[in-house]
């Protein structure tokens, strides 16, 4: 491996340690496609260090893959998916907000349609006497709270609202007169 | 090279996750638990006080360096130092979990959790239906579990909803996808039914076949890609039965026992277990360190094992032939199919 290729992929598994490097890279090459989803988020967890400093680097590291043309294709494939299945977990452990945050306004429509979907669903849940009246209320609550926080975060770096999701935002206020 | 091999034997053990049964008591009777507790066999009982119990979860953490502390039960919150326990951990370990059956929250203690740095709550939604959960449970907890639900998004919490799929609830299973959806749940879990404990009992009744489990896995991975939510399946489905390639969007889980991502599980006074589903005791950490039960001669054959069925089988190694601990536990044969495995075995297409 050259030093160009070697740099890149520490960059991309954001370590510092020479003999760990060497190891992950044996690992990686002898990687199956069909290796299930927990010891993906387990190699990856190894690979990126957990460092915890993984979503601010994503860009980086997947432009960063391109120049790893010694990986095999198999390998390749499980580092896009791998960070894929990282981003997910990122997503699912900070929510809607922060997936907000980082992806700007088309997460911001995907948070908005997200909420939207839930409480459409919720209503057919409540109309079909599957859940309760307290359930009911407390669910439609919860997905205020959350329309609010998107809103709040989006007001804090840009007036655009024209960017928002109207109807919703009508259904929303309808929802709580 | 060989410094390596060397200092191997005296590396110490990490883990990412460990269980920790609080309580082995619990207020429902479950048809599909595999609590250690309802076994035919006898399993030690009694807890902890308050102070041992806080001596346990430091023993826990030091020794196995673990990032994340699941509390289980029985029902965790039928003891009444839950949340004395609970932060006694907070700032130890990143993540505190649990797994409660949900019929005994309310929205104080919700928040009291969420304040004790509770990250997640894993509830069961067996059913969009009330009366297949409630039957499932053998009690009146489906009001309460959705309830506790709403409150923990209420109060800005996470939620994982659990279904465990057995062939009383597998039709809804779209609903309940619906269902947990409607209800903000942050993850899915579809764990298919794993005899054990009283669901020892109901193997024919409750678990689902192979072309049942295929609906089931074509409609969440489905799911997935509609409402991209996360749907986890972490209880074994060995791929020659199961072909999980054929859902993408789905994770699956193998038997990870011995390895840095196991879910080593101590029960209420000190006995340490490969897992939560297995009853074989390794040793109590009250009387030696994690370090070395975990590496006795108990752990290694639970690790080495696999049933014979599957020595030919190329993936033996990834996927363990299923879950040997429900082997253990139904056929007290840790070298046996587990009963998914032994009743379907007929049709695997092994790698």
């Amino acid at each position: 491996m050259t030093n160009d290729k070697m740099l890149a992929f520490k960059e991309l598994t954001n370590c510092n340690h020479w003999k760990n490097l060497k190891r992950y890279w044996k690992e990686l090459s002898s990687i199956s496609l069909e290796m299930n989803f927990t010891n993906k988020m387990e190699m990856f967890a190894r690979l990126s260090n957990n460092s915890g400093s993984f979503d601010s680097k994503i860009n980086n590291i997947i432009e960063n893959i391109d120049k790893l043309e010694l990986v095999n294709e198999e390998a390749l494939i499980f580092i896009k998916n791998a960070i894929l299945d990282r981003f997910n977990h990122i997503q699912q452990e900070h929510g809607i907000v922060t997936c907000y945050m980082m992806g700007g306004i088309a997460e911001e429509r995907k948070a908005l349609n997200e909420l939207e979907n839930q409480y459409i669903l919720l209503d057919k849940m409540f109309k079909e006497e599957k859940i309760n009246s307290k359930t009911y209320e407390l669910t439609k609550e919860a997905i205020y709270n959350s329309f609010e926080e998107v809103i709040k975060i989006k007001s804090s770096y840009s007036n655009n609202q024209s960017q928002l999701n109207k109807s919703f935002i009508d259904y929303i206020v309808e929802l709580n007169k | 090279m060989i410094l390596d091999l060397i200092k191997k034997p005296f590396k110490k053990i990490q883990q990412h996750s460990m269980i920790y049964e609080v309580t082995l008591k619990c207020n429902l009777n479950c048809m599909y638990c595999y609590n250690v507790c309802k076994n035919k066999e006898a399993y030690p009982e009694g807890e902890l006080d308050t102070d041992k119990s806080k001596q346990l979860l430091d023993k826990i953490i030091k020794e196995t360096g673990c990032t994340n502390l699941t509390f289980t039960g029985g029902e965790p919150y039928l003891r009444k130092d839950i949340f004395d326990l609970y932060r006694h951990v907070k700032d130890k370990v990143f993540s505190i979990n649990v797994i409660s059956n949900g019929s005994v929250l309310n929205e104080d203690m919700i928040k009291e959790s969420i304040d004790c740095g509770i990250k997640i709550f894993e509830l069961p939604l067996l059913s969009s239906e009330r009366d297949i959960h409630n039957s499932l449970v053998r009690g009146n907890s489906f009001d309460r579990v959705t309830e506790s639900i709403a409150y923990i998004k209420s109060n800005a919490g996470r939620v994982v909803t659990v279904f465990v799929a057995t062939k009383k609830n597998i039709h809804t299973w779209k609903e309940t996808i619906e269902m947990a959806l409607a209800l903000g749940a942050d993850g899915i879990m579809f764990n298919r039914f794993n005899p054990g404990g009283e669901g020892a009992n109901h193997i024919e009744e409750l678990l689902p076949s192979p072309e049942e489990l295929h609906i089931a896995l074509d409609i969440a991975n489905k799911a997935v890609e509609d409402y991209k939510i996360s749907i986890a399946c972490s209880i074994a489905m060995p791929p020659c039965i199961i072909k999980t390639e054929d859902y993408p969007n789905l994770g699956f889980g193998y038997c990870a026992a011995g390895t840095e991502r196991a879910y080593y599980t101590v029960d209420p006074i000190g006995n340490l277990r490969m897992c939560n589903h297995s009853h074989l005791i390794l040793g109590n950490l009250f009387e030696k360190s994690f370090h070395k039960i975990a590496r006795n001669k108990k752990a290694k054959e639970f690790m080495n094992a696999h049933p014979e069925f599957c020595t030919d089988c190329k993936i033996v190694k990834e996927c363990q032939g299923g879950c040997k601990a429900t082997a253990e536990v139904c056929y007290q044969n840790v070298y046996l199919e587990d009963p998914f495995l032994k009743l379907n075995k007929d049709i695997a297409i092994k790698k």
